[in-house]
């Protein structure tokens, strides 16, 4: 007998909901845009947990060096809670987020409790996992130098109520401010949420350590402030550090506030994500289908009539159109921003000068930093044709394979599309800052000449090595965030050997600045003959196997 | 003309389309039946170019569309079975993607797109997002979409699920006046009805292979059937259709046979 009743979970029917959407996300997908007969077998989301144990292994390297367990708690909470949380939002949004969920739920006899204890479930199982990987080498290491074996305990307990707690905080933040704005609004803000947490990231990654100038960790052992206790982690760290002694009035306090604000996270996240949810769901979507594009005569549209590649152009104006709608594919490429800015300072801070090549000496050696100007620039083409490839409307590229376009065209037309609306305009202002830097206009101009034809060879290195046709590739939970860790490990050293190589040798006057650029623009050359020869054949292979 | 000759897809261990052969004639709607997963879409996909065939050969008007993919594409419109657009663009923005992706001559674009959307009655949506379009609209904007290019090679998957009559009259009204200009349209369908009224000559395909081809009359009396749809549950092995009505209901009532 199927118990419909509200206040009742259906253990069957949960099992059921919960099997479904493991299977759902545990199998390889089947990929639209593959090679004759190949499918991927690979669940992206294991590429995600081997980065996230890496993490993890990074954070029980630290907890070896802090010792306190309070401080180290502290720390890897802190961590775990911000890269959960752009997870949360990156990848598994949907799972609380989905407005078709309600056509299922209202067709069937499913109560509403059992349907969102089973995305509850589903959210948490993780959340869960993913944290564990994070914080158990350092609760492992936890005990091992402070040889107090229910720091294991403690700290694993304290490790797995903050990561239940910051998958409850999303589902009432959802749900609450479902109740204010409408769907589209509300993704809007959960993606600048996204962006701040990953300027936070880039910011105590990069930034703070600068600012201090690497003292942070000789002097964080002993650290002991007050102030520490406004970051929710720290009450989680309380109950982890509860076995280590020291049992002061505050942190018994803060270890009270954990347990108390994880109930109340929990029930209010429990009673929010209701049928009523669901239901309002579905009638904000419906609203927003009434939503009007107006047609616009902008500037970039008059530009558009200047692209003579038709291709281009149709792959052009629905780069834009879905950068302005689709607000996964806009933060993904926003995420730049933040990095790039961060690129930025590093690059021109403490007075380090960016070195002219023109002018470099033999015995200047270059503290590496504004290198990574030009490593924010060589991430652009690359965040772009991966965000160009990834879509929850790739079942829509079926247009691309039943007209006469070329192929090889449409699957370059979105590194043209990254190399002219993002390289160029990054170049300009690198001329800018390099006209600075140098006083020179010509040495920045000619040197950002060099720039923009070496973002042509990533360009051309990114297309050949994985030719797709623009959203046409479905999105799979933690594709995007394994697709990024490769951009950046690949993109590292093709940018950096021949920036490394100019920062430390410089190009020798104009005449060894014409051989650096005349070698570069013969790559350049060389690897446009190749995918000539190449693109259209693996591009004729193929296939379209989206059900359309 | 359409020349399809023993075409084959697989996919793993599934013989999805297994020797298929047929060719139309210029003026003619040829009607693809077979029961779901019969192969029909597959047999669609290779002839548009989404999936590459395992073997076998496609002539499409003369070219081989195999191994001159974009010249055979030029002349060619298909309609997808699932309303498959890309949302975020308006109706208007759509049918310009596809016309830049048929290499319509810019200065045309405009006033070509214009006259269509007032055609098919989607003028005052044409700068609404797809998104808040109706089924309807959708295959409305999809049929646009494939003839804009004035094809002579109509290519419709299931066009009719879930239109209301009106749409599915002002569809079936576009094919009958589109081939009378020496054109082909191959229409994808499991309707029987609707064939029979709409195509000159139909092939019944099941299980990936082609049972019978001819019109609807010679099918018939072919099988001895009297009717398409008898020819057809015969063809495709559902020959006892209240025997099988009967299990399903024995099974789910738990009754005894």
């Amino acid at each position: 007998m199927i118990d419909v009743a509200e206040g009742k979970v259906d253990k069957r029917q949960l099992k059921a909901l919960l099997r479904a959407s493991l299977k759902t996300d545990w199998r390889g997908s089947s990929n639209p845009m593959n090679t004759a007969g190949r499918s991927r077998k690979f669940p992206p989301i294991i590429g995600v947990l081997i980065l996230k144990a890496i993490l993890g292994a990074f954070l029980a390297a630290f907890t070896y060096t802090i010792i306190d367990p309070f401080l180290s708690a502290f720390t890897v909470f802190t961590v775990m809670s911000v890269f959960l949380a752009i997870i949360i939002l990156l990848e598994f949004s949907n799972l609380i987020l989905s407005p078709d969920e309600y056509a299922i739920i209202a067709a069937q006899p499913v109560g509403s409790k059992t349907f969102f204890m089973a995305k509850q479930i589903h959210l948490l199982a993780y959340v869960n996992l993913l944290g564990i990987i994070m914080y158990v080498p350092s609760a492992v290491v936890a005990m091992s130098v402070n040889r107090d074996p229910l720091l294991l305990f403690s700290f694993t307990l304290a490790g797995l109520m903050t990561a239940t707690g910051i998958g409850m905080a999303f589902v009432l933040l959802y749900t609450l401010m479902l109740k204010v704005v409408n769907r589209e609004t509300m993704q809007r803000l959960l993606g600048y949420t996204q962006l701040v947490l990953v300027a936070l990231i880039y910011f105590s990654y990069f930034v703070v350590p600068h600012i201090l100038e690497n003292k942070l960790l000789l002097q964080v052992n002993g650290f002991h402030s007050n102030w520490l206790y406004l970051a929710p982690t720290s009450w989680f760290a309380a109950i982890a550090a509860l076995p280590g002694g020291a049992l002061t009035l505050s942190r018994t306090i803060a270890a009270l506030t954990a347990v108390v604000m994880l109930y109340i996270v929990y029930r209010a996240g429990t009673t929010r994500l209701s049928l009523k949810y669901a239901q309002t769901l579905a009638n904000t979507v419906a609203q927003q289908k009434q939503l009007q594009a107006r047609r616009k005569h902008g500037v970039l549209n008059r530009l558009m009539l200047l692209i003579s590649n038709h291709e281009d152009r149709a792959v052009w104006r629905l780069i834009r159109k879905q950068f302005k709608y689709d607000n996964r594919f806009k933060m993904s490429i926003l995420t730049i921003v933040p990095l790039t800015g961060f690129y930025v300072y590093l690059g021109v801070a403490k007075g380090e000068a960016i070195i002219n090549p023109f002018i470099v000496a033999a015995h200047t050696k270059t503290e590496g930093m504004n290198l990574l100007l030009y490593v924010a620039a060589a991430m652009l083409p690359f965040l772009i044709t991966i965000g160009t490839a990834y879509s929850e409307s790739y079942r829509s590229a079926w247009v691309f394979y039943t007209s006469p376009a070329d192929r090889t065209a449409v699957i370059l037309a979105s590194a043209r599309f990254a190399l002219t609306y993002f390289c160029l305009p990054f170049t300009i202002l690198l001329v800018g800052l390099f006209t600075w830097f140098f006083g020179n206009v010509l040495h920045a101009l000619l040197h950002c000449v060099m720039i923009y034809v070496i973002l042509m060879i990533l360009t051309k290195l990114m297309v050949l090595v994985h030719p797709r046709v623009p959203f046409s590739q479905p999105s799979k939970a933690g594709q995007r965030t394994v697709s990024m860790y490769l951009m950046i490990l690949v993109t590292f050293p093709v940018m950096l050997i021949p920036m490394v190589v100019v920062a430390n040798v410089g190009y020798g006057g104009y005449v060894g600045y014409s051989i650096y650029l005349a070698s570069a623009l013969l790559v350049n050359f060389v690897l446009h003959r190749i995918m000539k020869s190449v693109i259209p054949r693996r591009a004729a292979k193929l296939e379209f196997t989206a059900p359309v | 003309m359409i020349r399809v000759t023993n075409l084959q897809k697989q996919f793993g261990k599934l013989k999805a389309v297994d020797d298929i052969s047929f060719q139309i004639n210029e003026g003619e709607i040829f009607g693809l039946l077979g029961p779901n997963g019969a192969g029909k879409t597959t047999t669609v996909k290779m002839i548009v170019g989404m999936l590459k065939p395992d073997d076998g050969h496609i002539e499409i008007n003369g070219i081989d569309a195999l191994a001159h993919p974009l010249q055979a594409k030029s002349d060619l419109g298909y309609v997808p079975e699932s309303s498959a657009l890309y949302e975020n663009l308006t109706g208007r923005e759509h049918l310009e993607m596809v016309c830049n992706l048929h290499h319509i001559a810019s200065e045309r674009i405009d006033s070509q797109v214009a006259r269509l959307l007032e055609a098919i009655e989607l003028k005052d949506s044409a700068d609404k997002r797809i998104a808040g379009y109706s089924k309807g609209m959708k295959q409305r904007l999809l049929l646009a979409g494939a003839i804009i290019h004035n094809p002579r090679l109509l290519i419709l998957d299931e066009p009719m699920s879930g239109l209301d009559a009106n749409v599915q009259s002002v569809i079936r009204q576009l094919i009958k006046d589109f081939v009378r200009e020496k054109r082909i349209v191959i229409f994808c369908s499991h309707i029987l009805e609707v064939v029979e009224r709409l195509c000159d000559r139909l092939m019944i395909i099941h299980q990936g292979k082609k049972l019978v081809e001819g019109t609807s009359e010679q099918i018939i009396s072919h099988i001895g059937a009297d009717s398409l749809s008898a020819a057809f549950n015969q063809l495709t092995g559902a020959t006892d259709i209240d025997s099988q009505a009967r299990d399903i209901l024995d099974a789910i009532e738990n009754r005894e046979r």
